[in-house]
């Protein structure tokens, strides 16, 4: 059983993770990509499967991010030997005998609604279930606004913000007066739900506000999707979906999507996104300062004003790998 | 396994033509990671290497003059005793019997991989085809290991572009034999050809490569064409050293590489190049 104590919170959690568009590889190509504090090869083949695997040859080491397609296999760039999509060695010039270790790691990947997924874990057990994000294919959500940006942080800092509902009125003193924790609940499928509300300032938008914002986790930490009701005339509902992915375990990539309820006017559409978005995006500056610099501390001194840090962490160790 | 790359392996290294350097002086070059002191008037060399402008380490090398080449003995830890190595290097030398270096054509260039990957590529046989792709195929006929040599014996098949002179592939036999790590010759009775290759750390990941070929007789070809055809030869030959070196920039030598039926004798190789490292 993982403890809180038992993980190293500084390392890379498990969980499925957006590496970025679908546009990221096209047909035929193959590409070094550099995620999970590591390389790795990500290639398309003729039939538009994406494989993504360790980048050394098991052969004489090559490095196969400089490989070729053929057909849906990876040739490798030194003794041209074949890898399929499971990583296995198909082919080996001038020989009919593949030797048995001749097959590679591969990391499970999914594409769906124009984002490439990849599974990353630390440990064999099979992947925890697959993010399912309702809202990227129904009509009556307009989602326009995808953003893509590295940020300088650990993929822990951000994950505790949902829960850390003292930050709020320092560090997002520029709009919100007061923030409190509803409710947080962990829920099967290894997701978290919260309930916050966020009084905003008079000079945020016409007059104070009170936003109920519902976050909840998909597939792990890797993602949050948050749903609020913004302005109270016309009031919108949005959701705002962010995947973080960690690069190594100082950087990241963040990939934010923000959706508006369809107003079936263009114009509406596009403001409440495009405030909305930036109101996003001031929140995630204000917070990257801190993030930036700061520790994660093994025992970290709390106030009864503090959000539920030790629940979250609780819930968030199932992710983590066990201290060496 | 893994210091393949790290180490750079104990033996006798071509330095410099002694014709080519000052009598009087003292020379300095980069090589072994450090800083080669030359006196030439003396042979003496020592290598040292220097910290924030301090000297770390200084050592003297055994030096050997043959045929106007000064060559060192290099060793990471200290000097060994070098008589065998010493003795074993020059009868190798004098046993390749057409070596002449006056009429020969030189290839001289550094490129950023180790000696180890260089000194591999010779008996990888299954990357010629698909490498250099100028060659069609490199099959290795036998491959003697010795302690402080190795005999290779190849067959060459080539494609027809590489020797615009003959309408259809070739296919060359050559031997090819090694003096430790630092030395290599390829020679060919058929075309009469042979080429030296001689390999010296720059430091763990660059190496000087210099190339000495020698042309007897080129088929019918008359002599005066040899020059020539010695110059294509060794600048072909260097050139095919170049096309892995992308390939060597982001290599990892692994602990245990799968090997196929289809490779030359890698282990075998591995296992006699690690007695110098
Ligand atoms: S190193 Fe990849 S095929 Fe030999
Ligand atoms: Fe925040
Ligand atoms: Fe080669």
């Amino acid at each position: 059983m993982t403890t809180i104590k038992s993980v190293d919170f500084n390392k890379i959690p498990k969980g499925w993770f957006v590496i970025g568009k679908s546009s990221l590889i096209k047909k035929g190509n193959v590409k070094t990509i550099h995620y999970f504090d590591q390389e790795f090869v990500i290639y398309r083949g003729k039939n538009r499967e994406i494989t993504i695997l360790t980048p050394h040859c098991v052969h004489l080491g090559a490095h196969l991010g400089d490989g070729v397609i053929v057909n849906n296999c990876l040739r490798c760039p030194f003794h041209g030997w074949e890898y399929n999509s499971q990583g296995q060695v198909i082919k080996i010039p001038f020989t009919n005998t593949i030797p048995r270790r001749a097959r590679k790691k591969t990391l499970p990947n999914k594409e769906i609604n124009g984002f490439i997924f990849v599974y990353f874990t630390h440990d064999n057990e099979p992947p925890i279930p697959f993010p399912i994000v309702s809202f990227l294919n129904q009509p009556h959500w307009k989602y326009s606004h995808v953003r893509e940006s590295i940020i300088d942080a650990s993929i822990y800092s951000i994950s505790e913000n949902l829960g850390d509902k003292a930050h709020f009125p320092v560090v997002h003193d520029t709009f919100v007066s007061h923030a409190q924790l509803d409710s947080f609940i962990t829920e099967e499928n290894n997701n978290l739900k919260a309930k916050l509300s966020v009084s905003t300032k008079k000079g945020f938008c016409w007059r104070a506000q009170n936003i109920e914002i519902t976050l909840k986790t998909l597939g792990g930490i890797s993602a949050a999707i948050s749903q609020f009701h913004l302005f109270s005339f016309p009031s919108t509902s949005v959701h705002a979906l962010i995947f973080i992915t960690p690069i190594d375990s100082t950087s990241l990539l963040m990939t934010k999507i923000v959706a508006v309820e369809n107003k079936k006017n263009n114009f509406l559409n596009f403001l409440y996104n495009f405030i909305t978005s930036r109101v996003i995006w001031q929140t995630i500056i204000e917070d990257s300062s801190i993030w930036e610099k700061r520790i994660v501390l093994d025992h970290p001194v709390l106030s009864s004003d503090d959000g539920p840090i030790i629940p979250l962490r609780k819930w968030m160790a199932q992710f983590y790998p066990l201290k060496k | 396994m893994t210091m393949f790359n790290t180490v750079i392996p104990r033996g006798w290294y071509f330095i410099s033509y002694l014709k080519k350097l000052n009598r009087k002086k003292q020379i300095e070059f980069s090589y072994f990671g450090g800083r080669l002191t030359l006196i030439t008037k003396t042979l003496k060399a020592s290598l040292n290497y220097l910290v924030d402008n301090t000297i770390i380490r200084n050592h003297s090398l055994p030096t050997l003059l043959y045929k106007d080449m000064i060559f060192v003995y290099y060793s990471e830890h200290g000097n060994p005793s070098t008589k065998e190595e010493e003795l074993s290097l020059i009868n190798k030398l004098i046993s390749i019997q057409h070596f002449d270096h006056r009429t020969t054509s030189t290839y001289c260039t550094k490129v950023p991989t180790s000696l180890f990957n260089l000194s591999e590529n010779i008996v990888d046989s299954a990357h010629f085809p698909i490498v250099h792709s100028h060659l069609s195929s490199l099959e290795i006929e036998d491959f003697i290991t010795e302690p402080y040599s190795f005999v290779l014996k190849i067959k060459l098949i080539t494609s027809r572009i590489l020797l615009f002179i003959s309408p259809m592939s070739l296919d060359i036999k050559f031997t090819s034999m090694s003096i430790g790590t630092g030395f290599f010759a390829v020679y060919s009775r058929m075309i009469e050809w042979e080429c030296i290759t001689f390999l010296t750390p720059i430091n763990h990941s660059t190496t000087q490569i210099v190339l000495y070929g020698n042309l007897h007789k080129m088929f019918f070809f008359p002599k005066f064409l040899n020059p020539l055809f010695n110059i294509f030869f060794v600048t072909t030959f260097g050139r095919t050293i170049l096309q892995d070196i992308n390939i060597w920039k982001k290599r990892e030598i692994t602990h245990q590489p799968v090997l196929s039926t289809a490779d030359g004798p890698i282990m075998k190789f591995r296992n006699w190049y690690s007695k110098f490292i």
